[in-house]
């Protein structure tokens, strides 16, 4: 029993932040989304902010879109970071530490700035290129930055997240799953037995548990897509956020409701991965 | 369009009730927005001794800061005993929303007390009277300034009333690198042949840029060759008529543009930034002083030049407005007066800092004081008789709405 209410006490600040701050934040954006603000007078509720969004082309673009960079950012993310895990496995704590901390510690602002330093046509990349005589104009630099396929924003993503899903990867690898190793190892399977019968579901939870993490950030985040991607169609948050800054007020339910509408899709997607990791722990 | 459509009838309706709202409970609250300043300079000037105003200003060109910065915060300082504190905003929209959202929560004490501002920032705050006033008439220094004349009187079309403070003029310019373009486009049909045959070398801001909604007006001016029916209050029928030939235009050059016109540079900076690489031979600027600074910094070609399109090229006026809830509004008061002092405005227009074109009506100025607002230097620069011979007036706000609604669905999108 007192440990019960030690736990409720521990737990109740970080609660209260997250109650206080999150929760209400969302309940205000629902409110605005239905079109209530005494402000301006609209004190009535409506859907039909969600209407007009749900049948514009637009949100259906901008989804795709959100999906496309999430799921690639994501998928590209998961596999070089479980092969960067295995490669750095038996390396010293310290190695590890030098080549997965250090990147997280940098700012997705700051990253996105870099990348774009780099590949823009007329960054380093480009100069680099041009100097041994790969190209001779800007413009025949592959152009990564503002464009259809929003490579750069994936690569920033990228260059991000594997040292993150890494060190969860690294960190159940050296839990358990080196001693499980030995032992399969003695019973005679062989490695690629040993990785996928022994090693990959020791670490499955971890992986899962940090491309969902990914997923989600990738899906809500605004910086990155914000300084790299193109004019249209943008990423949902962007796209937001152009409609939230819209001078006229009328839009700003229209900007509410495709906040809440990220909310749910996020909230789904990871109901439906969680879904489907039990499944697969099942199996 | 239909969606466009939907949100004015909202628009509409929201608007009115929101005037019988207000009519209803008129009597019982004072607003400070409806009333305007009483106190005389003098009083205004003692109140604001040791008291501190937050100036709210695009924080995008550091000339313009180092002109705040070092410029006018140790002056008030020296001379009013003001501390001057300038938050830079990336768009102004950002500063409306946040008076939007504070006039919203009643929120009666802001943090806002003076906001740099023009055209559509403006009226959707007088729409909503998040501006305090009239005040601005009242200055010592306003007997500078010509209140007669429609181009101070009318902000984009938008009676002003004395609810913000002139501080500056601009007006449209383009910019071509002579070293490689020997004949720089004037016109539209001129800059279609320009673009054919140098394609990838030229593109515009994406609209809401302010200078990408610029380029956007003057391709209307050019493509219609019209400018009167825009200075009319907003009329759909017109709008209908007249506004696709300039889609048209800009659609057919957009696949002979910077990237395809695949994507646009989202900021004037960011086209100043393709210009300064080399990428593209054409930028655009809404100050005509823009080209020589930039060659005095050594940021751009020697061979960089300034010109006009035939017909002339817009100009408009940008003012400071004192916020309903502005805490110290004697202070921005007494701010805005030196801002518009012919010292100050002299220094402003110095092309080596901000460049600024003055808001004063230099006729009306003591002579002495006259010969200090020289002709530009620079042979980047245009003489200011050139300029002034070219100006067109902004269409009225509502129109420049439209127009940005329709190029991200027309040309944007499409």
């Amino acid at each position: 029993m007192g440990g019960r209410i030690k736990i409720a006490l521990l737990l109740a600040p970080a609660l209260l932040v997250i109650g206080v701050l999150f929760a209400s934040g969302l309940f205000a954006a629902v409110v605005q989304s239905l079109g209530y603000m005494p402000a301006i007078g609209q004190t009535e509720i409506s859907f039909g902010a969600y209407r007009d969004v749900l049948t514009d082309g637009d949100f259906l673009n901008s989804f795709l879109l959100t999906i496309y960079v999430a799921g690639a950012s994501t998928g590209i993310s998961t596999v070089l970071a479980v092969l960067a895990a295995l490669a750095l496995r038996w390396s010293s704590e310290r190695l590890s530490a030098i080549v997965f901390q250090l990147p997280i510690t940098i700012p997705h602002l700051v990253a996105a700035v870099g990348i774009a330093l780099v590949v823009s046509q007329t960054g380093l990349g480009a100069r680099f290129a041009a100097t041994l005589g790969l190209i001779g104009e800007p413009a025949e630099f592959p152009a990564l930055l503002y464009d259809r396929y929003s490579v750069g924003i994936i690569l920033t993503y990228v260059w991000k997240e594997v040292p993150f899903i890494a060190l969860v990867v690294l960190a159940s690898l050296r839990g358990v799953a080196g001693e499980l190793e030995d032992v399969a190892r003695t019973l005679g399977a062989n490695a690629w037995q040993r990785f996928w019968y022994v090693v990959f579901p020791v670490i499955s939870p971890g992986i899962i548990a940090a491309s969902l993490i990914v997923f989600a950030f990738t899906f809500g985040a605004f910086e990155v897509p914000y300084l790299l991607g193109k004019t249209y169609p943008t990423i949902l948050p962007v796209m937001a956020y152009n409609e939230y800054r819209d001078i006229e007020l009328t839009a700003r339910p229209v900007a509410m409701a495709i906040n809440v509408l990220i909310a749910l899709i996020t909230a789904v997607f990871a109901a439906l991965y969680l879904r489907l990791a039990k499944d697969l722990g099942r199996g | 369009m239909k969606f466009r459509a939907l949100v004015l009838v909202v628009l509409a309706a929201t608007l009115s009730v929101f005037i019988a709202a207000c009519g209803n409970t008129g009597g019982g609250t004072d607003n400070a927005g409806s009333q305007g300043e009483d106190r005389s300079f003098a009083e205004l000037e003692e109140e604001a001794r040791g008291t501190t105003i937050n100036l709210s200003i695009y924080g995008g060109d550091e000339a313009i800061n180092a002109y705040v910065d070092d410029y006018v915060t140790p002056r008030l300082k020296e001379e009013y005993g003001i501390t001057l504190e300038r938050t830079p905003l990336t768009d102004t929209a950002d500063a409306v929303n946040k008076l939007l959202n504070e006039k919203s929560a009643g929120k009666e004490e802001g943090t806002i007390d003076l906001v740099w501002l023009n055209g559509e920032n403006f009226a959707t705050g007088a729409e909503a009277d998040l501006w305090f006033g009239p005040w601005a008439e009242r200055l010592p220094n306003a007997e500078y300034i010509d209140w007669e004349s429609p181009s101070i009187n009318r902000d984009f079309g938008y009676p002003v009333e004395g609810r913000e403070a002139p501080w500056g003029k601009a007006q449209f310019v383009m910019i071509y690198d002579s070293a490689k373009v020997e004949d720089p486009p004037k016109s539209m049909d001129e800059l279609r042949d320009w673009t054919a045959e140098n394609p990838g070398r030229f593109t515009y801001p994406a609209p809401p840029d302010f200078t990408g909604n610029a380029f956007v007006e003057q391709a209307l001016y050019g493509t219609t060759g019209e400018v009167e029916p825009f200075q009319q209050p907003f009329d759909q029928q017109t709008f209908d008529e007249k506004s696709p030939e300039v889609y048209e235009f800009l659609n057919e050059i957009e696949p002979k543009l910077w990237r395809e016109g695949e994507t646009y540079p989202e900021s004037s900076s960011k086209l100043d930034e393709l210009y300064q690489n080399g990428e593209v031979w054409l930028s655009m600027s809404y100050n005509p002083q823009l080209a020589q600074r930039q060659i005095n910094k050594g940021l751009w070609p020697e061979s960089t030049r300034t010109y006009l399109l035939d017909g002339g090229t817009l100009n408009n006026t940008h003012y400071v407005a004192i916020p309903f809830n502005s805490p110290n509004k004697a202070g921005a008061q007494v701010v805005a007066n030196f801002l518009e002092s012919p010292e100050a405005q002299i220094a402003k227009q110095d092309p080596n800092g901000w460049g600024d074109l003055t808001a004063l009506d230099v006729d009306r100025l003591p002579e002495d004081v006259r010969k200090e607002f020289s002709e530009p230097e620079g042979e980047a620069t245009l003489p200011a008789d050139e300029l002034q011979e070219n100006r067109l007036p902004e269409a009225r706000s509502e129109w420049l709405l439209e127009l940005e609604d329709g190029w991200q669905e027309k040309v944007l999108k499409e």
